[in-house]
């Protein structure tokens, strides 16, 4: 060894380094080709375990899936199949994932017998456990696999685990566990006491799918969000108010009108609502605000609301420096018959749009 | 005669349980194909009463096979379209090129079973 070490002493240590860098570089091809070789060799085997199984487990499930729907006359034993998907699931963990993809698929397909079919396969096959396994990954997308697994088998036990994953670094993982805990918690909407972020529309639409699939007495109390700290997560609570016609939030809905920044907001929302209780203070708040579009919202919702005492408001409005504002009043006035003489030009053609739009 | 029903689902566990399904209820004789090629050529050497079909497929989709069957005058062939997408600009294409009915997975197969029934007893 010291004999070694002498000799590259003797050498130019210009020679040392091109050693040094040859023997890294040869290192590295050898361990990348190590890598495409096992991948390979893993996918030509994936293939194989794939055209071997995969008819049968189509076969089984369509099976299983026949005989949810024909009550009758179909002479099949869903016990034998069941035998023979736990063996082929018991080989490899890419069969189970075959298979459970396989069930996924079809539930999501069908609904009635066969979808609940599908979740009886997924049960008596235990592949929970293998989705479970998934929450336990380093790697976040597999996390997130997980939790839209058990999400879409409706494993409403396991919600609480997906908790830890609201912090998590990953946008995808985080969304998962949104959505997640919005199908499963007994409180849809519990993870919005953790959110720190802005909700993204895709994802707001996302909740919304999935709080149309639950029955009314499953839907949360959306008003306990209106004072939240993220003002998506207020607008998104306040337009599924409406969404859901939560006439009875409307007292909630006014009281908000009091303290929010986004007016605009839940004056389109209370007219949506037909919240005539909200007449006097929309009238009130008309002429205390400098804001243009706070001024168009209520005067929509007066347009909506209102009768032939709005008229001041109209007068007061139709000389406003913005042009928005005096549309507003204008379409305000042609939808509660308010009769006036126009004076100009911008008036008669403001006025014939709203009339056209209200004939249409 | 018996009516002729053409299943055309590239999902071969759903497409094996619809074509049950419908024989089951003796709605008439089913074929099933997996792709839109396999559609085009059954449909171009046989006569359908109704065609059940998948909007996405392999080589040819659904709205596509429809476009087919309206473009060679199979005026009285009623078509179903499976979707899983509801989107209204998919509805009112498949409306528009003259579908007779439109369903949207997930669904039930008893319920296709029934639409099936009455449009075979309305041709």
């Amino acid at each position: 060894m010291i004999s070694r070490l002498q000799f590259l002493e003797d050498q130019d240590p210009k020679m040392i380094f091109i050693f040094g860098v040859t023997v890294v570089l040869t290192g590295l091809i050898i361990f990348f080709l190590s890598l495409i070789i096992i991948s390979k060799i893993s996918r030509t085997r994936d293939r194989r375990l794939k055209r071997k199984y995969w008819p049968y487990i189509k076969e089984h499930l369509a099976m299983i899936a026949i005989q949810s729907v024909v009550n009758e006359g179909v002479k099949y034993d869903y016990r034998r199949s069941l035998r023979f998907l736990m063996q082929i699931r018991n080989r490899s963990r890419k069969i189970a994932q075959w298979v459970l993809d396989e069930i996924m698929k079809q539930k999501a397909n069908l609904t009635g017998e066969a979808n609940k079919t599908m979740l009886k396969v997924y049960r008596d096959l235990n592949l929970k456990t293998y989705s479970l396994r998934k929450l336990k990954s380093f790697n976040s997308n597999t996390v997130a696999r997980g939790i839209y697994e058990l999400e879409s088998m409706e494993q409403r036990d396991v919600f609480s685990k997906f908790y830890k994953f609201l912090g998590s670094k990953n946008t995808d993982l985080r969304m998962a566990a949104r959505l997640g805990l919005t199908s499963l918690a007994p409180n849809p909407l519990s993870f919005l006491d953790h959110l720190k972020e802005e909700l993204s529309e895709w994802e707001q639409m996302s909740i919304y799918n999935r709080l149309r699939s639950k029955h009314k007495d499953q839907l949360p109390d959306f008003s306990k969000f209106y004072y939240h700290e993220q003002p998506s997560a207020v607008a998104f609570c306040v337009e599924m108010t409406v969404r859901f016609n939560y006439f009875e939030l409307i007292p909630q809905l006014i009281e908000l009108l009091k303290t929010t920044k986004n007016r605009s907001m839940v004056i389109d929302a209370l007219k949506e609502l037909e919240a005539f209780q909200a007449l006097p203070y929309v009238k009130r708040l008309i002429h205390k605000s400098n804001n243009p579009q706070t001024i168009i919202s209520c005067l929509n919702f007066l347009a909506h609301i209102g009768d032939e005492s709005c008229r001041s408001i109209f007068e007061t409005f139709i000389e406003h420096k913005n042009f928005e504002v005096r549309m507003a009043a204008v379409g305000m006035a042609a939808k509660l018959n308010i009769e006036f003489e126009s004076s100009s030009e911008e008036l008669e053609s403001m006025l014939l749009h709203h009339q056209n739009e209200l004939i249409s | 005669m018996e009516k002729k029903i053409l299943v055309c689902e590239d999902d071969e566990v759903l497409g094996s349980m619809i074509k049950f399904k419908l024989g089951k209820d003796q709605l008439g004789l089913i074929e099933s194909v997996n792709n839109g090629k396999d559609a085009k050529e059954a449909i171009e050497t046989n006569d359908y009463s109704l065609i059940i079909s998948d909007i996405h497929m392999p080589f040819i989709s659904g709205l596509q096979l429809l476009e087919h069957v309206r473009a060679h005058q199979k005026k009285n062939t009623s078509f179903i379209i499976l979707s899983a997408e509801g989107l209204e600009s998919t509805v009112l294409e498949a409306f528009d090129l003259g579908v007779t009915d439109f369903l949207t997975k997930p669904f039930s197969p008893g319920e296709l079973s029934m639409r099936v029934k009455r449009l075979l007893q309305a041709a």
